[in-house]
């Protein structure tokens, strides 16, 4: 069986392991005695997967664990006498992310270079995450005028649609069309206006849930466009979860 | 929360709002227009006049409003039982008070309604600040003034934390102009009484350089002026020119009727009948020219019209289903991260600066 060193580099480490599985929903983990083969890996967008296959399988095996933007970190279990047992958690408490624990099968002497290469990884993924956060971050982070967002151009395919054109022809003063109406200072204004309550305070709060949403939606113009967004899809009846 | 504007909210100095403002305080047949010129001519042209506000912006930030006792260095401060004037206490009513300045002023002259008729009779014999005291706590005015509030106030529904005045509001202040028995007043609320710039046979010859001298006090960069007009109503005015001109035409359709019917080969006669129809052609083209600036005033009304619906104009409504049609298009998401780079591209030129 390949021990430490083949395979290890930043976006891989390999090394021969076994599995350990939480016995109902106790504290206690029991070992699963088969040899195999525990492969981490860093994927493209900076998250983190194990993967375990026994030892005489080909291929990846099977997906034990997955952590987006790499957000995990490797550990020894102390409490395991012999100290070979380690676990792959989440870095923060995130729902759905699961604890993987393996027991190193290696040669015991090649124990520390296994960590270190599974470490290897799991850093690489965080400094990719964090570059990535750091760029989406900031574009997050800004914020967004409403302004920019319902321009002209960027409204014209809703007023070209006639249906919703009379329907936006209800919520303006009579005689007003809606092209009219998004051309208007007094518009532009409230455009204005209206980002200014949603970055902050118990203000965006209060309209986001006005207007059916969650309170958190008030917290940026982008968190509650990004939440009508959400409802819209979730009100088209498709399910589909997304990865 | 403090209430130092004493529930007068902020409204827009527009024209379109201040005509319609003095509308819905029951006078009749006065329009606000707003003036880009001084000179005589230009007044002349919108008479009868009734008076004239003159209206200071500072940017916001910059220097503060000149020390009001200071500053209008010609004309005498009078304590004159002719001029109605109301000491300003609201900053907010400001725009308000000086329109009234106007027409209290002018009751002989303008159909001032009910309401103020009313308000000028309580306050007739009471000093400058209880005047203006009077004129914060007169529900009805307030009520009006209040019904012209900035769009953006619809959202102080949400609002718990009233938006502290900062970098981007202006500080305004105005000053009317206007004539009582013969002499020019200025008249500031800021100040303690009606400022006297002497006798004046037509006002509307004298106004200009006294407001030049104002202007001149202030440098360029630290102020900006706007003038407004209180102005008789143009459409009537321009509908009574129309009647006399067809009265005009419809004499001399007859005398040219009558010359024709009488004697079509004498050359006096057909002389007469051509110096008749020569002046029924010009009663004609004047009579276009009038009906054209109907038309403007049309114009020009519709639009009030519009903007002061949609200045009332709840938008919460209109820009959520802007938005869900956006979503539903697929077109929120590409516009959200447009803007998102519009805003990046932002933030890094100022880093770069």
């Amino acid at each position: 069986m390949s021990s430490s060193g083949q395979g290890a580099s930043e976006r891989e480490a390999a090394f021969p392991a076994g599995r350990l599985f939480r016995v109902g929903g106790s504290n206690v983990v029991r070992a699963d005695a088969r040899l195999g083969v525990m492969t981490i890996r860093r994927a493209g967008d900076g998250g983190v997967q194990a993967w375990w296959r026994a030892a005489d399988m080909a291929g990846d095996g099977e997906l034990c664990g997955e952590y987006a933007g790499g957000d995990c970190a490797v550990e020894r279990v102390r409490q395991a006498a012999g100290g070979r047992v380690h676990v792959l958690r989440p870095s923060r408490r995130t729902a759905g992310a699961s604890h993987v624990f393996f027991w190193l099968q290696g040669a015991a002497g090649d124990d520390g270079a296994v960590i270190r290469s599974v470490d290897r990884v799991v850093a690489a993924g965080q400094g990719v995450r964090r570059l990535l956060a750091g760029l989406r971050g900031l574009r997050e982070a800004l914020p967004v005028r409403l302004g920019d967002v319902v321009t002209p151009e960027a409204v014209a395919p809703v007023l070209a649609d006639a249906r919703l054109a009379a329907a936006l022809a209800g919520a303006l003063p009579p005689g007003v069309a809606p092209a009219a109406a998004v051309r208007s200072p007094q518009f532009r204004q409230a455009l204005a206006a209206l980002s200014h309550v949603l970055e902050g305070g118990q203000a965006g709060a209060a309209l986001a849930a006005q207007l059916g949403l969650d309170p958190r939606a008030g917290s940026s113009v982008v968190a509650f466009l990004r939440a009508i967004e959400q409802r819209r899809a979730a009100e088209d009846g498709d399910d589909q979860e997304m990865h | 929360m403090s209430n130092e504007n004493g529930n007068w909210c902020l409204i827009e100095s527009d024209p379109g709002v201040f005509t319609e403002l003095i509308h819905n305080m029951g006078v009749s047949d006065v329009q606000v227009e707003e003036l880009y010129s001084l000179d005589s001519e230009t007044l002349r042209s919108l008479e009868p006049v009734y008076g004239l506000i003159f209206l200071f912006k500072w940017q916001g930030g910059s220097a503060a409003p000149p020390d009001s006792k200071t500053s209008g260095r010609s004309g005498a401060l009078v304590d004159n039982g002719d001029v109605f004037f109301a000491q300003q206490i609201i900053q907010n009513a400001c725009a308000t008070q000086a329109i009234l300045s106007i027409l209290l002023n002018r009751a002989e002259d303008i159909e001032l309604g009910e309401t103020l008729t009313n308000f000028r009779s309580f306050a007739a014999d009471f000093p400058p600040e209880m005047r203006g005291l009077a004129l914060t706590n007169c529900d009805q005015i307030r009520e009006v003034h209040n019904s012209f509030v900035r769009p953006e106030s619809f959202l102080s529904d949400f609002d718990d934390e009233k938006r502290p005045a900062g970098e981007d509001d202006d500080l305004f202040h105005f000053i009317s102009y206007v004539p009582v028995n013969g002499r020019l007043y200025e008249l500031d609320g800021l100040k303690q009484g009606p400022v006297d710039h002497g006798a004046s046979a037509n006002w509307l010859e004298d106004v200009g350089a006294v407001i030049q001298q104002r202007m001149s006090e202030y440098s360029e960069g630290e102020i900006r002026f706007n003038l407004m007009a209180l102005i008789g109503d143009r459409r009537k005015l321009l509908s009574e020119q129309i009647s006399t001109v067809d009265a005009d035409i419809s004499r001399l359709m007859a005398m040219l009727d009558r010359l024709r019917l009488n004697d079509c080969t004498s050359p006096e006669t057909s002389q007469e009948a051509q110096t008749v129809e020569t002046q029924i052609n010009s009663l004609n083209s004047e009579r276009a020219t009038l009906e054209h600036r109907v038309e403007i005033e049309n114009d020009k009304f519709a639009r009030y019209k519009l903007d002061n619906s949609l200045r009332k104009h709840n938008f919460i409504p209109f820009v959520y289903q802007l938005l869900n049609g956006m979503a539903d298009k697929g077109i929120l998401s590409p516009a959200i991260e447009k803007a998102q780079e519009k805003a990046a591209d932002a933030h890094q030129s100022q880093q770069s600066l």
